[in-house]
C-alpha cells in the first residue's frame, strides 16, 4: 500500500527533501478507510463502559473512564453523516489529544500507521458536500484508493 | 551545570524552610516573650542558611544570616535582651534573605551589595548600640503624620522619644492569638507533576483491582480472595492518600497573614489582632495559590479602612484591639473562606450615592435594593467610597481585582456589612478537584452524585405509600410533616423510565431558601468523590456541576442542585442566593425537630441528632425482656418512651400508627415513641436552663414565643437504657461457641464474654467445632473467618445447610471492616458480622440474641 516510500532518498539529499513526511494513522469506520494525524493519537484502548450524559449534544456519546481520566466520546458518524454510531463490544476508542482537551472517536477498527507524502495530499474536491467537507484535511492518493485524513480538531470541536 | 542548578534549586528549597521557621519563630517569640526553645529553633534555622550559603559560596547571604545568628547568640547567652525592635529587625533580615534567594532562583546569582544597610543595623545592634537601634527602628516604624490620634495613654506615642528606656516591650503585645505557633514539620517537596503521575498510576491501579476483584469472585479460592481483599484495602488507601497529597488545609495559606497583618498594624498605628477559626477545609494547592491574592487584598482593606484607630474604637466603646477572622467551611458543595473584621462597616447611603454618582444605576431601580444588594456593586472596577487614597490600599482598585480572580477559578465573592460591628466578606470557591462528601443515587441503572450538603433527609416511600406522592395541576407534592413539599422526578429529567417498581427515595434538598423532593429509584452509597470538571463539551449541558470517579471505576455525573431546581423553577429567592443560601444554612445548624408526647406538652430535640423519622404500626412492635424493640433495617431498634425517663404523662396514641424519631446513639439506633411530629423550626438565642429540673431536658427555648422543651437525648438514652445496657442479663441457657485459628482473640473475646456473664466456649480447630456443634448445645457461634482447614464461610455454610443446625445463630467476628465480605457472609446465612474487637458492639449483639432467645 505504501510501496511508494521506497522512492525516499537514502543520502537524504534527493527529490524528497523538500517534501514533508507526515506519519497518518488509518482506521477503518462504517467500511470506509479514514486517517488521522498519527501524532494526534495518544492511544487505542477496546470498548470501555459508556456512562451517556443527558441532555448534552447530539454528537457526544457520552463518557469514558480511561484509567481514571474521564475522557469525552465523539460521534463521529454522527458529525460526518448526521446518523449515530451504533457501539458494539468490538468498537475500538481511538484517544485523540486535540485542541479541545483529550476526546475518544469510536471506530470499528483500526489499521496501519503510514507515511504519506505532502504530494500523496490534495485538498478535498470542491464538489464534496459542505457538511463533510469541514471534517476533511486532506485527501491522500494512494496506490488503490484514497483515504480521506480527518481534522482531529474538527472532529472533535465543541458546539 | 545541570548539577549545579540542582544544588542550587535544593539551596533555595531548604532556605525557604528555615526562612519560615525563623520568622514564625520570631513572631511567636514577640508574643510569648523570650522562651529559651524558641530561640534555640530560629538560632538554627540562621544556622543552617548560613551553613548552606557558605558552602554554595554565596557571600552576602552568608554575611547577614551570620549578623542574624550573632544577635541571636547574644539574645540567647542573655547579652542582650529581647524587644520588639530586635525583632522587627531580625525580621527585616528574615525578608532580605528571602528576596536575597528569590534573586538567586531567576539569576542563578547573587546580587551583591544588596544588604549594606541592614548589615550595618544589624551589626550596630549586635554590639548593644541602642541608639542605632532607635534609628533602625524609625525606618520601619514612622507614623503617618494624620495618624497621630492614637491613643494617648499607649506609650507607643512617646516611642521615638523614650527609645533609651526601652529594654522589654516584647509582653506587650501578649493579648495575640496564638494560633500559629507550630514550627513547620519536616516534609519533602514535590513537583506536582510526578505527583499527577503517581495519581494517574493510582487510579489505573484501582482499575485493575477491581478487574482482579470480579476475577477472584468467580473462583471459589478463599486464599485469594483473602489476598486480593487486602490487597483492595490496601489499594483504597494508597489511592485515598495520594488524593490528599495535592489537598491543603486552607490554614497552610491563612497563616501566611500573621506577619502581614503585624507589620500593617505597625504601620498603621493600629492594634489588629489574626484570629484563624475553622481551617481544615481543604483545597487543591493550586486553587489555594490562587486565592493568595485575593485574601492579602481583602485583610490590607480591612486593616486599612475597615478597623478604626485605637482612639476611635475606644470611642465606640469598642476594645481596642480590632480583630480580623479568617474562617473556611463547605457550604452547598462549596469551599468558603470568610474574611471578618470587626471596623466599622460600610456606609451604605455613601455606596448609594456613589452609584448615582458613577452612573451604575438609576436612582429608582436602587430603592427596589436591600441593603445587601446595594453592598454588592462595590465589586465594580474603580468603586471606591473613600474619599482619600492611602498607601496601603484604596486607590480604587482592589476589590475589582479580587472579585475578577476569584471569578477566574469559577468562584464568588460576596460581602455583608453589620453596620458598626463590621462586615464580612465571603469567597465561595467550587470544588473542582476537591473532595466532597455526596451520596450516589440511581435510575434506571444512571447512576448519579449529589452533594451530601444540599441533603436533608431522606424518604423511603414502599410501594404501598407510592400515593402519598399527590397529584395537582401536573405538580406532584408530598407532604412532609403538614407541608408540600414538590417532588421533582429525576427519571423525568433525564428523560429515562423508573426501573424500580418495589420502593421510591426521596432526597428532601436545600436548594438556597428552596426545599424540594428528588425522587430516585434507589439509594447508592455515601462517598467521598473527587470533583472533576465536566469537558467544555457540555458548556451548554445543564443540571450537572461536575463529574466524578466511583470506587468501582463507574463514571457518575454531578447534580447541580440549583439548575435541578431550576428545570422546575425552583429558585432560590431573588438575585442575592448566595447570601439567603447562607444564611439559611447558618440557620439550619440550630434546626430543632418538635414533637409531641403526652397531651399537652411539646418536645424539640436538635436535627442533627435525628437520624430518620420513621412510621410504623404498633403491631411491628416487639419485646425483648421488658423493652420495646422493633426490626429497622435489619438490626433490633430498642424504643424509648419519653414518660418513663421523665415526668410526663403516659399518653399512647389512638389507632395503629406509631410515629419515632430515631437517634443515632454510638454506632447503634434508638428510636423516640411519639405522639406527632409537628415541624422542623429554627432557633436562635439562648436556652433557658434554670426553669426545668428535669435531668433529660436541655433547656427551654423560645420560638415564636412559645416554650419548648429541648431534650438532652444522650442523657435520656443513658437513663432509659443504662441499667439494661450495663448488666446484661444471660439467660443459663445460653451456650456461645467461639472458633478463631488465634489463641490471643481467642483468650480476649472470652474474658469479654465471660465477664459479661456469659457461658462461652471456645475452640481452635474449626473441624473440631462443628463437630462440637453438632452436639445442638449452642445457641450462638462466633466465628472468624480466615481459619485453616475449613474456613468461615464454609463454618458457616456447612452450619447452615444442616437442617438440624440451622437454627443456630451464627455471628462473624472478622478482623477486616470489608463490606463485600459481610454481605457474603450474611447471604450465606450469618446473623451479624462485628469487627473484632469492640468490646461494647460485641456485648450488645450478644445481648441481642439473648434477649431474642428470651422472646422465643
Amino acid at each position: 500500500m505504501s510501496n511508494e516510500l521506497a522512492t525516499v532518498d537514502t543520502f537524504g539529499v534527493g527529490i524528497h527533501q523538500a517534501q514533508k513526511l507526515s506519519l497518518i494513522a488509518t482506521f477503518q469506520f462504517e467500511d470506509e478507510i479514514f486517517g488521522v494525524d498519527a501524532l494526534k493519537v495518544q492511544e487505542i484502548v477496546r470498548f470501555q463502559k459508556m456512562t451517556p450524559v443527558p441532555h448534552a449534544p447530539d454528537y457526544i456519546l457520552g463518557l469514558i473512564n480511561l484509567r481514571g481520566q474521564i475522557v469525552t466520546a465523539i460521534d463521529l458518524k454522527f458529525r460526518l453523516t448526521g446518523q449515530h454510531v451504533k457501539i458494539t463490544e468490538q468498537s475500538m476508542n481511538l484517544i485523540l489529544n486535540t485542541a479541545h482537551g483529550t476526546c475518544s472517536v469510536i471506530v470499528d477498527e483500526v489499521g496501519d500507521v503510514m507515511e504519506v507524502t505532502e504530494s500523496q495530499q490534495e485538498s478535498p474536491p470542491e464538489t464534496m458536500s459542505s457538511g463533510l467537507k469541514k471534517y476533511v484535511l486532506t485527501i491522500c492518493k494512494l496506490e488503490k484508493k484514497l483515504l480521506s485524513i480527518l481534522d482531529c480538531d474538527m472532529i472533535t470541536r465543541i458546539e | 551545570m545541570s548539577q549545579n542548578l540542582e544544588n542550587l534549586e535544593l539551596f533555595i528549597t531548604e532556605c525557604d524552610e528555615s526562612l519560615e521557621q525563623l520568622e514564625s519563630g520570631l513572631l511567636e517569640l514577640e508574643q510569648k516573650g523570650p522562651v529559651a526553645e524558641i530561640i534555640d529553633n530560629i538560632f538554627r534555622a540562621a544556622h543552617t542558611i548560613k551553613g548552606s550559603a557558605r558552602l554554595m559560596g554565596f557571600g552576602s547571604l552568608e554575611k547577614l544570616s551570620h549578623s542574624m545568628e550573632e544577635i541571636l547568640e547574644k539574645v540567647r547567652s542573655n547579652e542582650t535582651t529581647l524587644n520588639s525592635n530586635i525583632i522587627s529587625l531580625l525580621l527585616k533580615g528574615t525578608d532580605a534573605l528571602r528576596s536575597g534567594t528569590y534573586h538567586l532562583a531567576e539569576h542563578q546569582e547573587e546580587n551583591a551589595c544588596a544588604f549594606e544597610h541592614l548589615l550595618e543595623d544589624l551589626k550596630l545592634c549586635s554590639e548593644g548600640t541602642l541608639t542605632a537601634m532607635g534609628a533602625a527602628t524609625k525606618a520601619i516604624n514612622v507614623p503617618n503624620e494624620d495618624e497621630q490620634d492614637w491613643d494617648s495613654a499607649d506609650d507607643w506615642k512617646d516611642f521615638p522619644v523614650a527609645v533609651s528606656s526601652i529594654t522589654n516591650i516584647a509582653p506587650k503585645t501578649q493579648s495575640l492569638e496564638l494560633t500559629h505557633s507550630m514550627p513547620a514539620k519536616p516534609s519533602v517537596k514535590i513537583d506536582v507533576d510526578s505527583l499527577d503521575k503517581i495519581m494517574n498510576l493510582v487510579e489505573e491501579l484501582v482499575l485493575c483491582r477491581n478487574q482482579l476483584i470480579q476475577l477472584s469472585q468467580s473462583q471459589n479460592n478463599p486464599s485469594l480472595q483473602t489476598t486480593v481483599g487486602a490487597i483492595s484495602t490496601i489499594t483504597s488507601e494508597l489511592q485515598e492518600r495520594v488524593m490528599n497529597t495535592r489537598m491543603l488545609q486552607v490554614g497552610t495559606l491563612f497563616n501566611r497573614y500573621h506577619r502581614m497583618v503585624r507589620d500593617l498594624s505597625q504601620n498603621l498605628g493600629k492594634k489588629v489582632n489574626l484570629v484563624i477559626e475553622n481551617q481544615d477545609a481543604e483545597l487543591d494547592r493550586n486553587m489555594l495559590e490562587q486565592l493568595k491574592d485575593p485574601l492579602s487584598h481583602l485583610i490590607n482593606n480591612a486593616m486599612d479602612h475597615g478597623i478604626e484607630s485605637p482612639s476611635e474604637r475606644k470611642l465606640k466603646g469598642k476594645p481596642q484591639e480590632g480583630k480580623i477572622v479568617l474562617n473556611s467551611y463547605h457550604e452547598s458543595g462549596q469551599v468558603v473562606i470568610e474574611v471578618r473584621d470587626d471596623g466599622h462597616g460600610f456606609n451604605v447611603e455613601k455606596i448609594k450615592q456613589r452609584i448615582v454618582e458613577k452612573g451604575l444605576m438609576p436612582e429608582i431601580e436602587l430603592l427596589k435594593l436591600s441593603e445587601d444588594e446595594v453592598l454588592q456593586n462595590i465589586f465594580w472596577p474603580g468603586f471606591s467610597t473613600l474619599d482619600t487614597a492611602t498607601l496601603i490600599s484604596g486607590r480604587g482598585v482592589g476589590l475589582d481585582v479580587v472579585k475578577s480572580n476569584i471569578s477566574s477559578i469559577g468562584g464568588q465573592v460576596t460581602v455583608q456589612s453589620k453596620g458598626d460591628h463590621g462586615s464580612v466578606f465571603k469567597l465561595h470557591i467550587p470544588l473542582t478537584l476537591a473532595v466532597i462528601p455526596a451520596i450516589t443515587v440511581e435510575v434506571n441503572r444512571h447512576i448519579f452524585a449529589i452533594p451530601q450538603s444540599h441533603l436533608q433527609e431522606l424518604i423511603c416511600l414502599e410501594k404501598d405509600e407510592f400515593e402519598k406522592i399527590e397529584s395537582i395541576e401536573h405538580v406532584e407534592t408530598y407532604r412532609l410533616r403538614g407541608k408540600l413539599l414538590p417532588i421533582i422526578r429525576l427519571g423525568d429529567l433525564i428523560g429515562v423510565e423508573s426501573t424500580n417498581s418495589e420502593q421510591y427515595f426521596v432526597l428532601v434538598l436545600i436548594c438556597g431558601d428552596q426545599r424540594f423532593g428528588l425522587l430516585v429509584d434507589q439509594i447508592r452509597d455515601i462517598e467521598e468523590i473527587v470533583v472533576k470538571p465536566l469537558s467544555p463539551h457540555f458548556k451548554n449541558t445543564q443540571l450537572f456541576m461536575g463529574v466524578t470517579l466511583l470506587g468501582n471505576g463507574d463514571i457518575a455525573l454531578i447534580l447541580d442542585i440549583i439548575s435541578v431546581g431550576a428545570q422546575k423553577n425552583i429558585k432560590p429567592n431573588d438575585s442575592s442566593s448566595v447570601l439567603e443560601a447562607t444564611a439559611f444554612r447558618t440557620k439550619t445548624a440550630s434546626t430543632a425537630l418538635l414533637f409531641h408526647v403526652g397531651a399537652t406538652e411539646i418536645f424539640a430535640i436538635q436535627l442533627s441528632q435525628v437520624r430518620r423519622l420513621e412510621e410504623i404500626r404498633k403491631s411491628q412492635i416487639e419485646y425483648s425482656g421488658p423493652r420495646e424493640v422493633i426490626q429497622s433495617r435489619g438490626e433490633i431498634m430498642p424504643l424509648i418512651k419519653l414518660h418513663e425517663v421523665m415526668e410526663i404523662d403516659h399518653n399512647e396514641t389512638d389507632g395503629d400508627v406509631q410515629n419515632l424519631v430515631v437517634v443515632g446513639y454510638h454506632n447503634k439506633e434508638v428510636a423516640i415513641k411519639v405522639n406527632e411530629i409537628i415541624d422542623s423550626i429554627d432557633f436562635e438565642g439562648e436556652l433557658n436552663t434554670a426553669i426545668i429540673d428535669e435531668p433529660c431536658v436541655l433547656g427551654t427555648m423560645m420560638v415564636n414565643d412559645q416554650p419548648y422543651l429541648l431534650l438532652d437525648t444522650i442523657k435520656m438514652i443513658d437513663l432509659a437504657f443504662k441499667p439494661v445496657l450495663k448488666e446484661p442479663h444471660p439467660s443459663v441457657d445460653f451456650k456461645i461457641l467461639y472458633v478463631d485459628d488465634s489463641s490471643f482473640f481467642l483468650k480476649v473475646v472470652k474474658k469479654y464474654l465471660e465477664e459479661a456473664g456469659y457461658d462461652a466456649a471456645t475452640e481452635i480447630s474449626s473441624v473440631k467445632a462443628l463437630e462440637l456443634v453438632q452436639s445442638g448445645e449452642f445457641d450462638l457461634l462466633l466465628v472468624d473467618l480466615e481459619m485453616p482447614e475449613i474456613n468461615g464461610f464454609q463454618f458457616i455454610q456447612k452450619v447452615k445447610e444442616n437442617p438440624n443446625l440451622a437454627h443456630i445463630s451464627i455471628v462473624v467476628l472478622s478482623s477486616i471492616a470489608s463490606k463485600r465480605d459481610k454481605d457474603l457472609a450474611l447471604e450465606m446465612g450469618a446473623d451479624g458480622y462485628l469487627v473484632k474487637i469492640d468490646k461494647e458492639e460485641l456485648l450488645e449483639k450478644v445481648q441481642s440474641f439473648v434477649d431474642k432467645e428470651v422472646l422465643v
